[in-house]
């Protein structure tokens, strides 16, 4: 299993060169970034930083969408990028949720997603694409094609993945809705011609190292209001016999949803968030605990577990989970 | 066959909500709930059931409203309608309104396919009698 941490990038830039230098010394594979622009500050620049800082660590949009910028853009960003890193990055897209609500904006349609990635790719690789009719080019682009990983929940969004991303991310840790959520996948990747297996699985989600339960819940339960409004778009638009009952079922006490308080540790977002769904939504407890669950996820078919790393204890929780987990994980296989 | 119109601002639910209804053989027109002329839309299907969300588009336009004034017609005095939302306490909040409205009830998502059959149903079977 590889691992990933991912920043907010709420706090100065030079602290999210420190905490990528720290990730990849802690044995983390992967540097990733949340794309809410107004919410906070623009992933590029701080992308770029974190690629001159290090030398293994792969980096990337965890996630951006393609509305907030056209999709020519972000593909030359990262082409650009690629270029500065020796190849080292990756793009994580799905359809849109804070950066486009919090401008009152929704989320782009599937259909669009799906046309997006192949255009990245297509244009990453230094490859000709037919855009609206035209055909454009990159051709200054030769350290590509990006992997390109698709962040989804509902049957339309993974049958989408399952045709085109090289990665899905799924953002929460529970083994049997991830396994859920990789029946459409790979059932679209068969249809579509690809190999399932090839398909890389991220399960992204917090996680706390500590003794005390009740400490790290309330430092992780902000994201289960998080992925509720994600949850919320699910069941605006499926029936309930296509959505598993675990994904549904908590949202709905929630009363809404205040945006300027995104991904916030002790937000009132998450004041309808229960112990129970915290503990299943994200990690929490000692080392222990953290590689039962890590080896459920495997199991799963995870091939990254990806930390949604604001908690207020950044730089700690990196060296204990780097320390006490991520080198143990990487080089063990999976327990009985 | 009973036509029913779908008022909603999500082209993936209406879709979806158009394949359901059309495999049971009800006459089924679906409208973007964002368009300016919605309410013109709505008029021009000649509905005999309007299905509509409580809440759409980035301006929260409220679905009730609409039906509302679809309902204030003469032409459509007493259209069944229901109404959909996956704000469970807002549709609770507005059921004091609804209480005691003939031919209008309301459904919260996710609602199973079955619920939704026998919801349409109910309405159209209620408002044969009017």
């Amino acid at each position: 299993m590889k691992f990933g941490i991912t920043l907010k990038p709420d706090h100065r830039f030079d602290r999210s060169v420190e905490l990528a230098k720290r990730a990849e010394a802690n044995g983390f594979g992967y540097g990733w970034m949340f794309d809410s622009h107004v919410l906070w500050r623009d992933p590029y620049p701080l992308l770029t930083l974190m690629g001159a800082a290090t030398k293994d660590l792969r980096l990337g949009t965890c996630v951006t969408n393609p509305a907030t910028r056209d999709i020519t853009v972000t593909a030359s960003s990262l082409a650009t990028l690629n270029e500065i890193t020796g190849g080292r990055m990756d793009l994580g897209i799905g359809r849109g949720d804070s950066a486009r609500r919090v401008m009152g904006k929704k989320p782009t349609t599937v259909a669009y997603l799906e046309e997006c990635c192949r255009v990245a790719r297509a244009l990453t690789a230094g490859e000709k694409v037919t855009l609206d009719g035209t055909e454009i080019q990159m051709p200054w682009a030769t350290n590509g094609p990006v992997p390109i990983w698709v962040a989804g929940y509902g049957p339309m969004a993974l049958a989408a993945a399952g045709r085109v991303a090289d990665g899905i991310i799924l953002q929460l840790a529970d083994p049997d809705v991830i396994r859920w959520c990789m029946g459409f996948v790979r059932a679209a990747a068969e249809e579509a011609g690809r190999d399932p297996d090839a398909i890389e699985v991220m399960a992204a989600a917090p996680a706390y190292v500590s003794d005390d339960l009740a400490t790290a819940r309330d430092k992780v339960r902000w994201f289960p209001a998080l992925v509720s409004n994600h949850v919320v778009d699910l069941i605006n638009k499926y029936p309930r016999e296509q959505l598993p009952e675990e994904l549904w079922r908590y949202v709905q006490d929630r009363e809404g949803y205040d945006y300027l308080h995104h991904a916030e540790v002790g937000s009132d977002n998450a004041r309808f968030v229960s112990d129970e769904i915290t503990d299943q939504f994200a990690i929490v407890g000692p080392a222990s605990a953290q590689r039962q669950r890590l080896d459920e996820l495997r199991a799963a078919g995870v091939t990254q577990f990806n930390i949604y790393l604001m908690n207020g204890s950044e730089e700690e929780q990196l060296d204990l989970y780097g320390s006490q987990v991520v080198r143990d994980m990487e080089t063990s296989q999976p327990r009985a | 066959m009973a036509r029913v119109t779908v008022v909603n601002d999500n082209p993936e639910f209406l879709a979806l909500v158009r394949e359901i209804l059309e495999d049971d053989r009800y006459d089924t027109i679906t409208i973007d709930g964002d368009r300016a002329d919605a309410l013109d839309a709505i008029r021009a299907s000649r509905p005999d059931l309007l299905m509509i969300d409580l809440r759409m588009g980035a301006e929260g336009i409220h679905g009730w409203d609409i039906a509302q004034q679809v309902r204030a017609e003469p032409a459509f005095d007493g259209l069944p309608v229901l109404i959909c939302s996956a704000d469970a306490p807002a549709l609770k909040a507005l059921e004091t309104d609804l209480a005691g409205m003939p031919h209008v009830d309301s459904l919260v998502k996710p609602f199973s396919i079955d619920e939704l059959i026998a919801a349409i149903d109910s309405l159209l079977a209620e408002s044969a009698t009017r």
